[in-house]
């Protein structure tokens, strides 16, 4: 990993604000509570070889991640979201692994910015 | 006389006109989109997929802006636009689709399917208000129309001076009487 490796472009998403502290605020907080649920959804799906529900949670995480800047997390989230739509899950383990890391930095990132800025 | 408007009135800044129905299943984009909404001063109803946002629009009062999510479970937002289309009746309802950044494509059959309008995500929320706000506009225009074309209705057949029916309607509802009266054999009444 790189020295100044981004995990998600914080400035980028409060301008897609409209500058607005209070609603980052509350949408980090958001992500804080839905992303596990929406890991979990992903990694069951997985498991069962849903390729529709794989391709479904992917497809709204990448939603969610894009919105944040969070350039990797997203680029594993639409490669999952493609091998369900693909019928394919035979990547899906290692794709899905990546993914979990990068959002489990994601919320460490987001942590410590709401503990340096209270 | 005090300037300031009742508490229950959208903003003179808000970008809506009516209320707006918003599909969308994701938590995240629905919490923005509606937090953002209400700020502005509208009456938002929120539903999480597209069986439930085809039942709101159902309703007698239902609203004439919606705001849908491409992909949704059981009904997708093209489908619902398509659907809209097909039974449309009196009032325009005004569509504007949310798209994923990199589905070009959706854009074209969206707008195929019926839309008016799309955002794509990540969007900006100044964006947003500025499609909202358009789409507001043409609703305004809209309901304009449909006034003055009943008041064109009313003049064409009324007299100008005594509110009551001129020669042309009267002999027009006499004609459309007579074939009545032909076609059932029964008298005029």
């Amino acid at each position: 990993m790189v020295a100044n490796h981004q995990v998600w472009q914080r400035a980028e998403a409060l301008e897609r604000l409209g500058g607005d502290e209070d609603l980052l605020r509350e949408l980090c907080q958001i992500f804080l509570e839905e992303s596990p649920k929406l890991l979990l959804t992903l990694r069951q799906a997985a498991l069962a070889g849903d390729a529709e529900a794989v391709m479904r949670a992917a497809h709204s995480f990448k939603g969610e991640l894009s919105y944040l800047g969070a350039e990797e997390a997203t680029h594993a989230a639409r490669v999952l979201e493609n091998m369900g739509h693909e019928k394919d899950l035979s990547g899906a383990d290692a794709t899905l692994v990546s993914l979990e890391r990068q959002v489990t930095e994601l919320c460490l990132s987001m942590k410590s910015a709401r503990g340096s800025r209270q | 006389m005090s300037q300031t408007p009742p508490p229950n009135e959208a903003p003179v800044s808000s970008p809506c006109r009516g209320n707006i129905l918003l599909a969308e299943d994701d938590p995240i984009y629905r919490w923005l989109l509606q937090s953002q909404l209400v700020k502005w001063g509208c009456r938002v109803v929120a539903v999480k997929n597209g069986l439930e946002a085809w039942e709101a629009l159902q309703a007698a009062d239902a609203p004439q802006m919606a705001i849908l999510d491409w992909i949704m479970p059981g009904l997708d937002g093209v489908e619902l636009c398509r659907r809209i289309r097909a039974t449309e009746q009196g009032a325009y309802r005004y569509v504007l689709l949310l798209t994923a950044k990199h589905h070009k494509e959706d854009v074209v059959a969206g707008l195929d399917a019926g839309a008016d309008d799309y955002l794509t995500k990540p969007f900006n929320v100044d964006e947003l208000r500025a499609r909202v706000r358009a789409g507001s506009r043409i609703l305004e225009l809209q309901a304009a129309l449909i006034k003055t074309q009943g008041a064109l209705q009313f003049e064409a057949a009324h007299d100008r001076l005594t509110g009551l029916w001129n020669r042309g309607a009267i002999v027009d509802l006499l004609q459309r009487e007579a074939l009545r009266s032909m076609r059932s054999g029964q008298p005029w009444e």
